[in-house]
C-alpha cells in the first residue's frame, strides 16, 4: 500500500498556487479546537493540516476549502488546486476543492 | 437568541460578537473567527457598512441626518443571512475523480463587494434563483439595492448589472441568464428637509 499524501506538505503546496490566498479547515469545529489546542493556529501564519486527507477503502480522499483572490478567475484557481492535488496522489484518490471566499 | 436568529451565523457566532471584534480592531486575535470563512465575509460586510455610515455622515453633515438605525440594521441582518455557505455551486473539471465548487455564500459576498465598490450603491440582498447546483442550468440573479439620493437609478442599475454579470462570468461557471436589479431604497435623504425643485 502506498504512503498516504502528507497533509502539511499539500497545504504548503496549495498556498503557493497563484490565486490562492488562504486555506480554511474542512471541518471547522473539530479542527479548530484541536489545532488551536496544539498551538498551530496563529494569525498571519501558514496553518498546518488544512488539506484534509482521509483514507477510505476505495482510496484516499482529499478536501481543500480555499479563499481565492479576486484578481484571477476563482474557477480557474479551483481547477489549478485540484490538478495540483491530483498530481500529488495515486490513482483512485478523489479530490474535492471548494471556494469559500473571493477577495 | 436561537440558532435561527437572523444575526447568528451557522458557525454560532453572532453579528454582535463580530461587530465588537471589528470595533476592537480584531484584537486580541480570535482564532474561531479568523479561520471561519463565513465570519470573515461577515466582517468584510460590516466593515463596509461602518465605512458607508462614516461617509454619509461626513458627506454633508449640515444637511443630511445620520443614516437611520433601521436601515443599517436591515443591511446587517442581510449580511448575516447571506454569508452562510448555502448551496454548493459546481465548477467544471474534466476528471471524474475531482469535485470543484464555490459556495453560494462566497458568490453572494462577491456580488455585495462588487456592488459596494460602486459609488452611491449599497447592496441589500442577493438571490440566486434556479437549479444552481446543476452545471449549465440557467439561473437568474436578483439584487436589491439602495442608491444615493439624487443619483440616476437607471445609470447605477446598468453599471451594477454589468459589473455583477462580469464578476459572475469571471469567477463562476453559472449560466446566468439575467441579473435583475431592484432599487428599493434611497439613502442620504433628509426627509425633514424641504425639497425645492
Amino acid at each position: 500500500m502506498s504512503t498516504p499524501p502528507d497533509s502539511r506538505h499539500l497545504t504548503a503546496q496549495v498556498l503557493t498556487i497563484p490565486g490562492v490566498s488562504e486555506i480554511f479547515p474542512p471541518s471547522p469545529p473539530i479542527i479548530q479546537l484541536s489545532a488551536a489546542a496544539a498551538g498551530m493556529l496563529t494569525r498571519g501564519t501558514i496553518r498546518a493540516d488544512l488539506v484534509e486527507v482521509k483514507e477510505t477503502p476505495s482510496g484516499a480522499r482529499m478536501t481543500a476549502k480555499i479563499a481565492a483572490t479576486a484578481d484571477q478567475p476563482a474557477r480557474e484557481t479551483a481547477r489549478r488546486v485540484a490538478d495540483a492535488l491530483l498530481a500529488a496522489t495515486d490513482d483512485g484518490t478523489t479530490v474535492t476543492v471548494q471556494i469559500v471566499r473571493i477577495r | 437568541m436561537t440558532k435561527n436568529t437572523p444575526t447568528m451565523l451557522d458557525c454560532g457566532k453572532t453579528i454582535e460578537e463580530l461587530s465588537a471584534y471589528l470595533a476592537a480592531d480584531r484584537t486580541p486575535p480570535d482564532v474561531d473567527i479568523d479561520i471561519c470563512p463565513e465570519c470573515r465575509s461577515a466582517l468584510d460586510g460590516l466593515d463596509q457598512v461602518a465605512r458607508l455610515s462614516r461617509d454619509l455622515i461626513a458627506h454633508d453633515a449640515s444637511l443630511l441626518p445620520d443614516p437611520p438605525e433601521s436601515w443599517i440594521t436591515t443591511i446587517i441582518t442581510n449580511i448575516a443571512q447571506e454569508v452562510r455557505a448555502g448551496r454548493s455551486l459546481p465548477l467544471y473539471h474534466e476528471n471524474p475523480r475531482v469535485t470543484v465548487s464555490i459556495t453560494e455564500g462566497a458568490v453572494r459576498a462577491l456580488v455585495r463587494s462588487v456592488g459596494d465598490d460602486i459609488d452611491g450603491v449599497v447592496i441589500g440582498r442577493c438571490r440566486i434563483d434556479g437549479d444552481a447546483e446543476t452545471l449549465d442550468a440557467p439561473v437568474e440573479v436578483t439584487i436589491t439595492a439602495s442608491i444615493l439620493w439624487g443619483s440616476s437609478a437607471q445609470e447605477l442599475s446598468d453599471v451594477l448589472r454589468t459589473r455583477v454579470h462580469a464578476a459572475l462570468r469571471q469567477h463562476t461557471d453559472l449560466q446566468v441568464t439575467a441579473v435583475n436589479i431592484v432599487i428599493d431604497d434611497l439613502h442620504g435623504f433628509n426627509s425633514d428637509r424641504e425639497v425645492t425643485p
